[in-house]
C-alpha cells in the first residue's frame, strides 16, 4: 500500500476543519529527517471540547472508513484510526495535552510532493520521541542528533524539555546545556 | 560483534543518515514508498489494524495528560 496517494485526501479534510494539525509519526520522521519504512499516516489534529462528533461526520463525508468502535475509541481517549478512500491506514490524534498542542502550534509547512501540510519541526519530533520512548523512537532519536546536531535550536529544546520532565532523557543523547 | 566491526557499521549509518537529509521531503517521501512497498512484499500485514495495541496509546495520551497537563 503506497502511503503518498491519501495524502491529497487529507489536505483536503484538514482544510475544511480548519483549525490547527500537523504531520506526525513516522511520515513527519521522513519529511524532516530520513528514509524509513512506515505503515501509516499520522496527524495531530486540535478538536476543540464537543467537537468530536463534527470532526467525526466531517471524516465520513471526505469518505473516511472507520467502524463504531473507531468511533467510540476517539470520543473516549482521541485517536480516530480511518481508512483512506485510497486505502492508506490513517491516525487522527486530539492535539490536547500540552505536548501535542506546542508540536501543532509550532508546525511548518512541508512540500510532500505536489501536498503541501505542516508538519512538526524537527525540535518537536524529538520532544515527541523522548516521549514516547520506544527503541524505534531512540534510533529516530539518534538520527535527527546525527543529521540535525549543529542546527537544532538547543535553548528551545532544553526549555521545553525542562517543562516536559525529559531533560535527563535529553541529556543524555545530546550532552548538558 | 567485533569493535572494528560495530565502528564501521556505525560509519555507514551515519553516511546514510547524513546523506538521506539532505534530499527534499519530497524524494525522501518517494523512498519511503519504495520501502513500504518492499517490507509489504517480505512480509505482508496481518488483519489486525495496527501492531500497537490501542490500550498502548490510551495510556500514552492518559500519561501526557497527567504529566504535561491540558492544553490550554
Amino acid at each position: 500500500m503506497t502511503l503518498l496517494p491519501a495524502l491529497g485526501a487529507c489536505e483536503r479534510l484538514l482544510a475544511e476543519w480548519g483549525r490547527p494539525c500537523a504531520v506526525v509519526g513516522g511520515l513527519a520522521f521522513v519529511a524532516r529527517v530520513r528514509v524509513r519504512a512506515t505503515d501509516d499516516l499520522d496527524f495531530a489534529v486540535a478538536v476543540p471540547p464537543g467537537e468530536q462528533p463534527a470532526f467525526l461526520e466531517l471524516c465520513a463525508r471526505h469518505r473516511f472508513a472507520f467502524g463504531e468502535v473507531d468511533r467510540a475509541m476517539f470520543l473516549e481517549a482521541g485517536l480516530l484510526r480511518a481508512t483512506a478512500p485510497s486505502g492508506a491506514l490513517v491516525d487522527f490524534m486530539i492535539a490536547d495535552d500540552a505536548l501535542y498542542a506546542q508540536v501543532v502550534a509550532r508546525a511548518r509547512p512541508v512540500d510532500f510532493g505536489g501536498v503541501e501540510l505542516p508538519a512538526a519541526t524537527v525540535e518537536d519530533l524529538l520532544l515527541m520521541k523522548l516521549d514516547a520512548h520506544r527503541l524505534l523512537d531512540l534510533d529516530d532519536a539518534i538520527a535527527i542528533k546525527d543529521a540535525f546536531g549543529p542546527q537544532l535550536d538547543l535553548a528551545y529544546l532544553y526549555a521545553s524539555a525542562e517543562k516536559l520532565g525529559l531533560r535527563a532523557r535529553l541529556e543524555t543523547l545530546l550532552g548538558p546545556f | 560483534m567485533s569493535p572494528e566491526r560495530r565502528r564501521v557499521l556505525d560509519q555507514l549509518r551515519l553516511r546514510q543518515v547524513l546523506e538521506e537529509s539532505k534530499l527534499t521531503p519530497a524524494e525522501r517521501l518517494r523512498r519511503m514508498d519504495e520501502l513500504n512497498a518492499l517490507v509489504a512484499k517480505l512480509a505482508p500485514r496481518g488483519p489486525s489494524r495496527s501492531d500497537e495495541p490501542r490500550e498502548l496509546f490510551i495510556l500514552g495520551r492518559r500519561t501526557r495528560l497527567e504529566r504535561y497537563g491540558r492544553a490550554s
